[in-house]
C-alpha cells in the first residue's frame, strides 16, 4: 500500500507536469511543445513503472529475491557461508566483515603495543658538545676519564655532536641507531606494517559505513529522486543515474564485499599474527651507553627475532593488497552496473564525469 | 540558528523588464520599418512572441520560487511532497525516517540551509577531535631537552639528549594518521559542506534574485540570450533543486552530535590538549637534572634515559580498542576512526548527489529553453 502511495505521489507529479505543459502548447497552438509533453510523458509512464518494480525489489531488503540470490551464489561459488545466518544477505556480510575487522583491529593493536615495548627499549639520540680536541667521542670519552686537561688544542675547537659521538663506535651516523641498536631496525619495520595496517583498517571502516548507510530506505530515496529528476525533465541522465545507483548499491556491492571477503577467508584460514615473547633483557643490554665500550650488541638480531618481521610482513602485506583488491573491485562493479543499467533505463551517463568528480577532492 | 528570512521577488523589477524589453522590440521594429527591412520586421515579431513566452515562463517559476522560499513546513509543496515521501518509505520498511538538524520551522531553503549548517558544525567538531589526537600523539612521540653539563663535568659544555620517545614509534605513527585523517575531513567534509551552505546563502537572497524579473529583458535581446538561459537554469536549480535534494538527504546522510567523552576520558573541552603529559615530562627532567648532575655516568642504574622512559604510563589496550594513560582512555581510536568514516561517507555521497543534481538540473533547463550553448559545468571541469 505504501509503495502504491509513492507511485501515487510520482502520477500526481508526472500528470500535473505534463499537462501544464500539453495546455501551454495547446493555448499558443505550438504543435511541437504538444508533441514534447505526449512523447514526455508516455516516458514518465515508463519511469514510474520501472521506479515500482525497483521499489518493489528492494523494500523486503534481506527478505527479498536479490539478496537471498547473492547468498546462494556466494554459497555454491566459494562456500563459507554461516549456516545459522540463513539467507541473510547483511547478516551474512556482517559476520564476514566482523571477522576481518577483528583481525585487522587485533593486528593494529598488537603492533601498537609491540611499538610501544619497542619505545620503552630507549630508542633516541644523545649528542655531546665538549671543548678540547679528542679526536673522536670514545677518546673524548677516554680523555675525560684520565682527566685530560681542558682545552689541549687552545679550547677553541668545540667537539662534534652524535656524529662524533657515534662514528667512533657504531658504523653508522644515523641518529636512531644511537640508542636502541636493533630495536631502531624492529621500530622501523614494525612502524611501515603499522601505517599499512591502519590504511586498510581505515579502509575497512569506510567501506562498510558506506554499507551503514545503504539502508532500504536510502536505496528507496535515490530511486525516487532519481524517479522525480527523470518525470520533470530536469535531469534524464541524472534520474537514470540515481535509480540505476541504487539498485546497484543495494545488491552488487554488498554481494561483491561478501564474495570478496570469504574468498579470502577461504584462501587464508589465519588472519593473525604471530610474536615471539619479547625476553627481558639482561642489565648490560637494558641501560643506555653501554655500547660506548661495546658497539657489537646493539646490533644483536635478536630483537628482529622477537617480532618475526619476515613472517608478519608478507602476512600482512597479502592481506592488505586482498582487502584493497575486494574493496576497490566492489565498487568498480557498483558504477560499472550503474553506467550499463542507466544505459538499459535509457540514459548515457558518462563514467568520465565521476572521473572528474573526483579530480576535484 | 539559522537567520533565513523569505523572499519576496519585487515586482517593480518584473514591470520594468517588461516595458524595456517592448521598448526594445519597438525600436528595432521601428528602425526595420524606416529601413525597409522585412527581415528585421519578421524578427521584431518573432521576439514579440519570444518576450510573452519568457514573461510566462519568468512569472510562473517566480511564483514557484517564492512558494519554495516563504511558505514553511507542509505549507510549502516541496516541503510536504518530501515528507510525504518519507512517511511513506518509513512505514513500508518499518524503519524511522526523521530529518535531521531541521527541526527549526522554516521554508525549504531554511531547511536545506539548517540542515548543511548542523552537518558543517558537527563534520568541524570532528575535525577538532582528530587535531587534538594528532597533537596528544605528537607531544607523547618525541621529547627533546638539553642540560648544560658543565656544572657536573668540566669538559662538556652541554648534553642534548634528544628524540626520545616514550610511545616509540607509535606515537609518531598515531600523529600522522590523525594529522591525515583531519586533513581529510577538511577536504572531504568540512569544505564541501560549508561551500554548499555558503553557495546557498548566496543565491537565497533578495539581493541577487533581483536578477531573475531581469531575465525577460535579457532573453529578448539577442547578445543576451544565452546568458539569460544561463541565469535561469542557474537560479532554479540553485533556488529548489538544490534545497529539494538536500532536504531529502537530511532524512537519509545524519550525523550524531560529537561527545568528547567518546573520544577520550581526558577531557571535555577539545581545546585544552597540553595539560595531558605536562606532569610526567617536568618530573623527568627534575629527576634527570638532580640524577645527571649527581652521578652520571659512573652509574649505568641512573641514567636519565632510563628514569625518564620508565615513567610513562601509557597504554595499548588491546581488548577496548583504546590508547591509554594512567588508566584512563587517552584516544579511543576505534570510536574515533569509526565516527571519521562515518561523516566522510556521508559528506562525500551527498556531495557527489548535489554536484550530479546540479550539474543535470543546469544542463536540461538550458536544453529546455532551446541552448545548445556548451554546458559551463562541463567547461568549467575541463578546465580544472
Amino acid at each position: 500500500m505504501t509503495v502504491l502511495t509513492i507511485v501515487a505521489i510520482l502520477v500526481v507529479i508526472a500528470i500535473s507536469f505534463y499537462t501544464a505543459i500539453y495546455l501551454l502548447g495547446r493555448i499558443f497552438n505550438a504543435r511541437n511543445v504538444m508533441q514534447i509533453a505526449i512523447t514526455n510523458g508516455a516516458d514518465a509512464l515508463f519511469t514510474i513503472v520501472l521506479a515500482y518494480i525497483l521499489i518493489l525489489l528492494v523494500k523486503d531488503g534481506d527478505a527479498g529475491i536479490l539478496s537471498k540470490s547473492a547468498v546462494y551464489f556466494v554459497n555454491a561459488t566459494v562456500g563459507g557461508i554461516d549456516s545459522a545466518a540463513g539467507d541473510n544477505l547483511t547478516l551474512q556480510y556482517q559476520k564476514f566483515y566482523n571477522r576481518t575487522y577483528n583481525n585487522v583491529t587485533n593486528m593494529l593493536f598488537d603492533i601498537s603495543d609491540r611499538l610501544l615495548t619497542i619505545g620503552n627499549r630507549k630508542i633516541g639520540g644523545m649528542t655531546y658538545q665538549f671543548s678540547g680536541g679528542a679526536s673522536d667521542s670514545l677518546g673524548a670519552l677516554t680523555d675525560i676519564a684520565g682527566g685530560i686537561e681542558a682545552g689541549k688544542e687552545g679550547g677553541a675547537s668545540i667537539g662534534s655532536g652524535l656524529t662524533k659521538a657515534v662514528t667512533g663506535m657504531i658504523p653508522s651516523t644515523s641518529n636512531a641507531i644511537g640508542f636502541g641498536g636493533a630495536y631502531s631496525v624492529a621500530a622501523r619495520r614494525l612502524t611501515i606494517l603499522h601505517t599499512h595496517l591502519s590504511s586498510l583498517h581505515g579502509l575497512l571502516i569506510y567501506i562498510n559505513e558506506l554499507k551503514g548507510l545503504l539502508t532500504v530506505n536510502a536505496i528507496t530515496f535515490l530511486i525516487v529522486a532519481g524517479a522525480i529528476m527523470r518525470i520533470l525533465l530536469i535531469g534524464k541522465g541524472g534520474g537514470s543515474f540515481l535509480m540505476a545507483m541504487g539498485l546497484s548499491l543495494y545488491i552488487i556491492l554488498p554481494a561483491s564485499l561478501l564474495f570478496g571477503f570469504a574468498l579470502i577467508q577461504r584462501a587464508m584460514t589465519d588472519l593473525s599474527l604471530s610474536w615471539n615473547a619479547i625476553p627481558d633483557l639482561p642489565e648490560e643490554e637494558h641501560i643506555g651507553y653501554y655500547y660506548l665500550d661495546d658497539y657489537s650488541k646493539p646490533m644483536s638480531t635478536k630483537a628482529l627475532d622477537t617480532f618475526k618481521l619476515d613472517t608478519n610482513a608478507a602476512k600482512t602485506i597479502f592481506l592488505i593488497f586482498a582487502y584493497v583488491m575486494v574493496i576497490s573491485l566492489s565498487l568498480l562493479a557498483v558504477i560499472s552496473t550503474s553506467a550499463g543499467l542507466s544505459s538499459l533505463f535509457g540514459a548515457e551517463v558518462g563514467i568520465w564525469l565521476i572521473a572528474q568528480i573526483g579530480r576535484l577532492a | 540558528m539559522v537567520t533565513c528570512n523569505a523572499i519576496t521577488l519585487d515586482m517593480s523589477i518584473f514591470g520594468f523588464s517588461i516595458i524595456l524589453g517592448f521598448l526594445f522590440i519597438l525600436i528595432r521594429y521601428l528602425f526595420a520599418e524606416v529601413a525597409n527591412d522585412e527581415r528585421g520586421k519578421m524578427e521584431a515579431k518573432y521576439l514579440t512572441g519570444e518576450l510573452i513566452l519568457s514573461i510566462i515562463i519568468v512569472l510562473f517559476m517566480a511564483a514557484i520560487l517564492n512558494h519554495a522560499t516563504s511558505q514553511t513546513d507542509n505549507n510549502n509543496v516541496f516541503i510536504a511532497l518530501v515528507n510525504n515521501v518519507s512517511s511513506s518509505v518509513s512505514s513500508s520498511s518499518q524503519q524511522n525516517l526523521a530529518s535531521f538538524g531541521t527541526s527549526q520551522s522554516g521554508s525549504l531553503t531554511c531547511k536545506a540551509l539548517a540542515y548543511l549548517k548542523n552537518m558543517s558544525a558537527n563534520a568541524m567538531d570532528l575535525y577538532k577531535a582528530n587535531l587534538w589526537a594528532a597533537m596528544v600523539a605528537g607531544q607523547l612521540s618525541t621529547f627533546t631537552y638539553s642540560i648544560n653539563a658543565a656544572i657536573a663535568f668540566t669538559e662538556y659544555i652541554s648534553i642534548n639528549l634528544n628524540d626520545l620517545r616514550p610511545m616509540g614509534y607509535l606515537g609518531k605513527n598515531l600523529e600522522k594518521e590523525f594529522s591525515s585523517q583531519a586533513s581529510n575531513i577538511l577536504n572531504v567534509a568540512v569544505l564541501p559542506l560549508i561551500s554548499q551552505f555558503y553557495i546557498l546563502m548566496l543565491f537565497v537572497n533578495n539581493e541577487l534574485l533581483k536578477l531573475f524579473p531581469l531575465i525577460i529583458l535579457f532573453r529578448v535581446i539577442p547578445v543576451f540570450k544565452g546568458f539569460a538561459n544561463v541565469l535561469f537554469s542557474v537560479i532554479v536549480s540553485f533556488v529548489i533543486v538544490m534545497p529539494l535534494i538536500i532536504y531529502a538527504e537530511s532524512f537519509i546522510f545524519k550525523l550524531d552530535n560529537l561527545n568528547v567523552n567518546s573520544i577520550t576520558e581526558y577531557t571535555d573541552n577539545l581545546n585544552a590538549f597540553s595539560i595531558v603529559l605536562n606532569k610526567p615530562v617536568k618530573e623527568a627532567v627534575e629527576i634527570s637534572k638532580g640524577v645527571i648532575s649527581q652521578s652520571w655516568p659512573l652509574g649505568s642504574e641512573s641514567n636519565p634515559l632510563t628514569l625518564y622512559l620508565e615513567d610513562v604510563y601509557f597504554k595499548v589496550d588491546k581488548d577496548n580498542k583504546v590508547f591509554k594513560f594512567r588508566d584512563k582512555a587517552l584516544i579511543k581510536y576505534d570510536e574515533l576512526m569509526k565516527k571519521n568514516a562515518r561523516v566522510i561517507v556521508a559528506a562525500a555521497f551527498l556531495s557527489a548527489i548535489n554536484i550530479i543534481a546540479l550539474v543535470v538540473s543546469i544542463r536540461s533547463l538550458q536544453l529546455l529553453f532551446g541552448d545548445t550553448t556548451e554546458n559551463l559545468f562541463e567547461m568549467f571541469m575541463r578546465w580544472v
